[in-house]
């Protein structure tokens, strides 16, 4: 049995040479003198990696929030109004980052207690709280005009700007999902995923309960903080719609369809998102040919078409793509 | 600061509070009705509502039904499309992760709004009361809404479908092993519940005007009364709806219109830090 076992790939090695040649790839992309548009598009594919790995941590220790766009909003409004008053991003990052895990510590002493949907519907109602906020504070966030982000570095053109970020994001992404790795696989992960599968019994063996589940708000608020301030420089405007379900929502989508609690769940689920509306972008001018007066309602096809894969992915695969990768990697017997 | 306002303008936020109340208790109430028998949460019941309010309204445009008629022909024909939708989608995904259904909403929410969008474009949409006095518009809204209530009630509480939609929302297998046809159950509560949600949607359509994403944020309202009411209590949701329109009735007044949404929500944290299981829930250990 032993020598059958080390002659084929174990599974841990074949997912070690994929995600090396997925950072290969992400690595050499901007040399190859891609558009603005698709350099724009892999930035914020690597965005939403940082996120929804950030939101993986809070639910790897059974706790979802419907509401972290709460988090990436803060982030966001931080760093900016500290680069506006210094003209010091990066310092501005690191603050919004901290204010951000601040705040979710605080939301987390109202959410310990919570369980499913109450806990789900608690933080669904600080983001639409933020909101009102945001709009209330008009003087300070600008309301609903909002406000235009400095530059993270100065840049001679667009393109130089994009290029830099893409290395910025894409570090970024990358240490995000190494950490969550690192996080996952230490003490506290282990704490995490006890308190995740049953409370009760984690308690029983002596885990803080309340201590771990405020760390994992803690940690996820601070890199989700962080991931909105990186995000918020690189697009250059906010205002209150960051805060909108939708952007709560994303994270959500990208880890069930990826994988829930899975490290390279929120990878696939955004790559998986990039490739699909990139499709259903290419497709246009196909649908432009076929039936000319389709094109004034495409852009809600292409919606619905996302929503109708939604539908039937979640049918196909409760579980998430990222199970059935593992089955389909692991070496049958 | 309540005291400042006249009392022509407090009896106008009460009477707005209580219309606005109607269709929450519409809504919630058939959302909790789901929430009940399947122990799913239908994220995407705004947009039933939403697709009831504008049935309702090509049919007072092309047939010229009166609108408050054309609540029943869009109850059925939401109901049955409610009653497809959960032997397609939600069926296929019960006992799975409760995200799951999160995720299936959100699928149907894109699918069902950006339809409408395309059959009834984005612009507003207004259906207008063949009544002059907007007072004999509200009446006639508070009394349908009890109407329908009544209905809903007598259902619940005095026939044998009823009856078997309490015994599949107490205990599942116990119902089954009753001989209760569960999935049936299943299906008619869905179509039931998304009915109730098209009837709110025409009432919704008659005082404010609607557009395909105007579903979205009532929904989740919904779920806040449904929550505060206690999950599952029919007259929770009644109450817990009456009393929400009314509490953002005041709100919108005293504190403006930005906090429509949100005040909503510091209730719902203020109440579950004091109480985590909600108002009437059960303490778990």
């Amino acid at each position: 049995m032993k020598t059958i076992s080390y002659l084929h790939f174990s599974l841990k090695n074949i997912t070690f040479y994929l995600s090396f040649l997925l950072i290969i790839i992400a690595l050499v992309i901007p040399f190859f003198q891609i558009s603005l548009y698709l350099m724009h598009v892999l930035i914020l594919m690597f965005y939403y990696i940082g996120y929804s790995s950030s939101w993986n941590l809070l639910a790897y220790s059974g706790q979802v929030s419907f509401g972290h766009a709460a988090f990436l909003g803060i982030g966001a409004y931080i760093t900016t109004l500290f680069t506006i008053r210094t003209s010091l991003p990066f310092i501005g990052v690191l603050i919004g980052a901290i204010v951000s895990a601040f705040i979710g510590l605080l939301i987390g002493l109202t959410c310990v207690r919570l369980r499913e949907w109450f806990l789900a519907l608690v933080t669904f109602g600080f983001s639409i709280i933020m909101i009102a906020l945001t709009i209330e504070l008009d003087e300070f966030t600008g309301g609903t005009l909002g406000l235009i982000v400095p530059k993270l570095f100065p840049s001679i053109n667009q393109y130089q700007y994009y290029f830099y970020y893409y290395y910025i994001m894409l570090t970024l992404a990358v240490f995000l999902v190494l950490i969550s790795q690192f996080i996952i696989r230490s003490k506290v992960g282990l704490a995490f995923a006890a308190i995740r599968e049953n409370e009760l019994e984690a308690k029983a063996t002596g885990i803080n309960v309340m201590k771990y589940k405020l760390l994992a708000f803690t940690i996820s608020a601070f890199f989700t903080g962080l991931t909105g301030a990186f995000y918020a420089h690189f697009i250059g405007f906010i205002n209150h719609q960051i805060y909108s379900p939708e952007n709560s929502f994303w994270p959500i989508i990208i880890n069930v369809i990826g994988g829930l609690a899975t490290i390279e769940g929120p990878v696939i689920g955004s790559i998986l998102r990039f490739f699909i509306i990139e499709f259903l972008r290419i497709m246009e001018p196909w649908v432009r040919t076929i039936s000319p007066g389709m094109i004034t309602i495409y852009p809600k096809m292409q919606i619905l078409i996302f929503g109708a894969i939604l539908v039937v992915v979640i049918i196909l695969m409760p579980k998430g793509i990222a199970p059935q990768l593992r089955k389909f990697l692991t070496p049958k017997e | 600061m309540l005291l400042a306002i006249s009392p022509p303008i407090l009896i106008q936020i009460i009477v707005w509070g209580l219309i606005v109340g109607c269709i929450y208790v519409l809504l919630a109430s058939g959302l909790n009705l789901i929430f009940g028998v399947m122990k799913v949460v239908n994220f995407a019941h705004g947009e039933f509502m939403i697709l009831g309010g504008y049935i309702s309204y090509s049919l007072s445009i092309f047939v010229g039904l009166n609108p408050y008629l054309s609540i029943f022909v869009s109850m059925i024909v939401v109901g049955v499309l409610g009653v497809i939708i959960e032997r397609v989608c939600f069926h296929q995904i019960l006992g799975t992760s409760k995200l799951n259904e999160l995720i299936l909403s959100l699928g149907l929410i894109y699918v069902l709004q950006n339809t409408m969008s395309i059959l009834w474009t984005d612009y507003p949409v207004l259906i207008n009361s063949p009544f002059e006095s907007r007072v004999l518009d509200w009446v006639i809204i508070i009394g349908i809404t009890m109407l329908i209530m009544t209905g809903f009630y007598i259902l619940i509480r005095r026939t044998k479908i009823g009856r078997a939609m309490r015994a599949t929302s107490q205990n599942r297998v116990a119902a089954m092993l009753m001989g209760i046809n569960v999935e049936h159950i299943n299906m008619l509560s869905f179509g039931l519940g998304t009915a109730l949600a098209a009837t709110a949607g025409t009432l919704l359509a008659i005082i404010t005007s609607i557009t395909p994403y105007s579903g979205e944020i009532p929904a989740l309202k919904a779920f806040t009364i449904i929550i505060l009411g206690g999950l599952g209590s029919p007259l929770g949701a009644v109450i817990g709806g009456l009393g929400y329109g009314l509490i953002e009735s005041v709100a919108v007044t005293v504190l403006g219109g930005t906090w429509r949404d949100a005040v909503g929500f510091i209730i719902l944290i203020l109440v579950l830090i004091i109480r985590p299981m909600g108002l009437f829930g059960e303490k778990e250990i």
